[in-house]
Formats: C-alpha cells, sequence, structure tokens
C-alpha cells in the first residue's frame, strides 16, 4: 500500500496538472478579487474558492485516472497488485493531499489580497452574526475539502464508467456552479421528504 | 497473456511458479514482467523516470539501460520517444528486478535491426540464467532465433506443443541437393535404387544415402552444386499444423 502511495505521489509531482490547477485557482481568485465588488461575503467564500476547489479537484482527480487508460499503464498497475482497492485508494489519497493543499493556499492567499489590497476595510476578527469573518472562510473552505472527499470518489466512477476526461470536467462544471441551487430546488419541490430542523 | 496476468475474468485454473493466481490475488505475479499490447509508459516522464518507478536496484536499472542502448536519450521525456524507442523502454521495464517469468506481446515491433538483435541477445542472455520467456510473435523467423518449445493455439485448443530439440532431431534427416544435370542425376538414383523426391529446382534425399550419392555422382562425372541438411522451418511446420487441424 505504501508502495502504491509513494510511486503515486512520485507520479503525480512530475504531472503538470497539479501546477496548472493550482495557478488557475490563484488567477481566478484574483480576477474575482479585482472585477467583483468587496464584500463580507465574497471575503468569507474566498472569492469562488469554494466552487473553484470543487471543480479543480474533480477535473485533477478525473484526469490522474484517465492517463492511466489512456497510456496503457492501467495494466501495469493492475497486475502488479492483489487488489483494485490499493490501486484506487492511493490516488484518493493523493488528491485528498492536493485538495487540502490547495484550501490552505486559497485560505492563505484571500488573506494575503486582503490585508495588501483592501487595508483592513473588515475587520478579521470582529464578531458578526454570531461569528468572526475568519470562521466564516474557514468554515466555508473546511465545507470545500469535505465536499472534495466525495467529488473524488464521484469523480473516480464517473472516469470509470465513461473514460472520457470530457464528460467527467463537465460534470463537475455543473455539480460545482450548479449544485447548491440543484439541492435547493430539490428541497422546495419536496419539503416533505427532508427533515424539518 | 492478460488472463495469465489476473487481468481478466476466467474459468479454471493458473498457476505461475506453483502458485496460484486469481483475479484477485496476485502475489504469485510480484516476480513476473511483462510487456502487454503497447508499452505502459508515462510520456511526462523521462524514460529514466519511468524505470525509476519500478526498480528496485539501480545498478540492474543501468545495466539495462546501456545493454538497450538507451543512454542518449533516456533522460528526455518519453513523450518525444520514436515507436523504437518506447518499445525498447517497454522491454526495458518487463526485464526489471531479475524476473522469473517475463511475458512478451510482439517484443520486436517497431525495432530495427541492430535492436531486433539486441534484444534478442538480451532474451537468451536472461533465459540461460534462469528467467522463463513466453514469447507471442507473427513474426516466426525472429521466434525460431530464440525459442526452446513451441505452443500452437487455435480456436481456443493446444494444437502443438513441443520441444524444439524434438524437432531438430527430425530434421537433419534429408539433404537438399542440387547438381549441374538434375535429370541425369535422378536416373543415376533410379539406376542405384536411391529414394528421392524433387522439389522445383532441387532434390530431397536420406542423410543416410549422402556418401553412396556423393560417390556414384563423381564416379559419373556429374558435379554437385549444393548440398545442405533441411531445417525444420517453423512456418512450415505452422502452416502444416494449421492445414491438419483444419482437415
Amino acid at each position: 500500500m505504501l508502495i502504491s502511495f509513494k510511486q503515486e505521489i512520485y507520479k503525480f509531482r512530475h504531472e503538470n496538472i497539479a501546477l496548472y490547477g493550482l495557478i488557475i485557482l490563484m488567477v481566478t481568485m484574483t480576477y474575482n478579487f479585482f472585477t467583483n465588488p468587496i464584500t463580507r461575503q465574497s471575503l468569507g467564500y474566498g472569492f469562488g474558492a469554494n466552487e473553484l476547489i470543487t471543480l479543480i479537484v474533480i477535473t485533477v482527480a478525473s484526469a490522474i485516472f484517465s492517463m492511466e487508460y489512456k497510456n496503457n499503464t492501467i495494466i501495469m498497475l493492475e497486475y502488479k497488485t492483489s487488489s483494485k482497492f490499493q490501486i484506487y485508494f492511493s490516488k484518493f489519497l493523493v488528491v485528498l493531499v492536493y485538495s487540502f493543499l490547495l484550501t490552505v493556499i486559497a485560505f492563505l492567499f484571500t488573506l494575503i489580497l486582503s490585508v495588501i489590497f483592501n487595508t483592513g476595510r473588515y475587520d478579521w476578527l470582529a464578531v458578526h452574526n454570531g461569528h468572526t469573518l475568519l470562521n466564516g472562510l474557514l468554515t466555508n473552505l473546511a465545507g470545500a475539502l469535505i465536499y472534495s472527499f466525495f467529488s473524488i470518489g464521484l469523480s473516480f466512477m464517473l472516469i470509470m464508467l465513461v473514460k472520457n476526461n470530457a464528460v467527467v470536467v463537465c460534470f463537475g462544471i455543473v455539480l460545482a456552479f450548479f449544485g447548491a441551487s440543484f439541492s435547493k430546488g430539490l428541497m422546495q419541490t419536496f419539503p416533505h421528504s427532508f427533515p424539518k430542523d | 497473456m492478460k488472463t495469465i496476468l489476473g487481468l481478466m475474468k476466467f474459468k479454471g485454473k493458473i498457476e505461475v511458479n506453483g502458485k496460484n493466481v486469481s483475479e484477485n490475488d496476485h502475489h504469485a505475479l510480484t516476480r513476473v514482467g511483462a510487456l502487454i499490447e503497447h508499452p505502459a509508459i508515462y510520456p511526462f516522464l523521462t524514460g529514466m523516470q519511468n524505470l525509476t518507478l519500478y526498480a528496485h536496484d539501480q545498478k540492474d536499472m543501468a545495466n539495462l539501460i546501456s545493454e538497450l542502448q538507451m543512454d542518449s536519450y533516456i533522460n528526455n521525456k518519453a513523450k518525444g520517444y520514436s515507436l523504437g524507442m518506447k518499445q525498447k523502454l517497454g522491454i526495458a521495464i518487463a526485464l526489471l528486478n531479475q524476473p522469473q517469468v517475463v511475458i512478451l506481446d510482439e517484443p520486436m515491433n517497431g525495432l530495427d535491426i541492430e535492436s531486433t538483435i539486441r534484444v534478442r541477445k538480451l532474451i537468451k542472455r536472461y533465459s540461460d540464467q534462469g528467467t522463463a520467456f513466453l514469447i507471442s510473435s507473427h513474426i516466426l523467423s525472429e521466434l525460431q532465433k530464440v525459442m526452446t518449445r513451441v505452443v500452437l493455439i487455435s480456436g481456443g485448443q493446444i494444437i502443438f506443443n513441443k520441444e524444439v530439440k524434438e524437432f531438430e532431431k527430425i530434421s537433419h534427416q534429408k539433404y537438399h541437393l542440387t547438381t549441374e544435370n538434375n535429370k541425369l542425376a535422378k536416373k543415376i538414383f533410379a539406376a542405384y535404387q536411391i529414394t528421392f523426391t524433387e522439389n522445383e529446382n532441387y532434390l530431397i534425399v536420406s542423410q543416410n544415402d549422402i556418401y553412396k550419392i556423393e560417390d556414384l555422382l563423381f564416379n559419373e562425372g556429374v558435379h554437385l552444386k549444393e548440398i545442405l541438411p533441411l531445417e525444420a522451418n517453423l512456418e512450415r511446420i505452422v502452416v502444416d499444423v494449421l492445414e491438419k487441424k483444419r482437415g
């Protein structure tokens, strides 16, 4: 298991997709910072980092799996290990660690952007509606991380079924940007199916 | 070959080196190297990195690289490799870590003549050290140079399974003969009751009659042009066996 994990890390380090994901995150966050009005909400949501992280994680997860099929290396992986679970789980762990890194970087980058360009218009530690802005940001990013946990699994399942990277990425876009509204719509249409608070 | 590697569903039993192989149990395959279909190479890694991913012994890896003459491009990213380079890298990956069994599917695919000879020598060397090779190829002349046993499978059945030593015994029993005057030679053979068969421009005679034939032809003043033992030809054997099977 450890050998599989080490191999996956080695491959991941040399693949460009990880770096591209990070660059896209930072570039998009910067773009959002400069083009949208800065409110408590945009700060609390890390300038769209929430959806971005989900989308990037789905794309990266699907890419590292479809890459194995494309290069025929899935045969090497499958015959050298007795358990297919080992292959999937080591990849899962690698992408999970990557999503954790993304959330940490998103958090730090939000702070840096707001400190450098915003000069303290919003106090991170002032209590507002029962929690500080800092807590709000951390909670949202932690939510993105937990959401990633499920997204990676879903992405792996889809890529194995469909074997087409583009399809999984499109699904990821739909999930990341419309997922919340879809859930809301479901809850409003079937109010009795969901437990009341 | 994929079934032996536990990659496909199957009924029955597969044993490698005395241990069972199943879809969920590949312990028997730890000392098995393989090259199936296309070489399994990561294009974003260099050749060296592709090998490092699986190699346990740096010296062994370096030996393979120099044996296959890959030194000049081993540190370039594999996405820039030609078909032959990728094939050599795939063979090197299959031969890493001194495997006990190596499964090769069309190993000479895309290789130039020098590389083909190198790979052939490498296979012979590893096999002398005790590695068993299972090679599938449609280039019979190439196979003939390295094989020690031939197994023909047709329609899911084994229709031929013999060691090369066995059919080498059968060959060398016939000789192929050409003289300056085959018509006269045939008359001489008939007169002295020497059995022969004719095939296009040459005569086929038994090994036992060779010395008698040489003396007779010399006495009658007929010069010999060619006298060669008939080698067992794998292509001929395969075609004959398949024809027999089809009835």
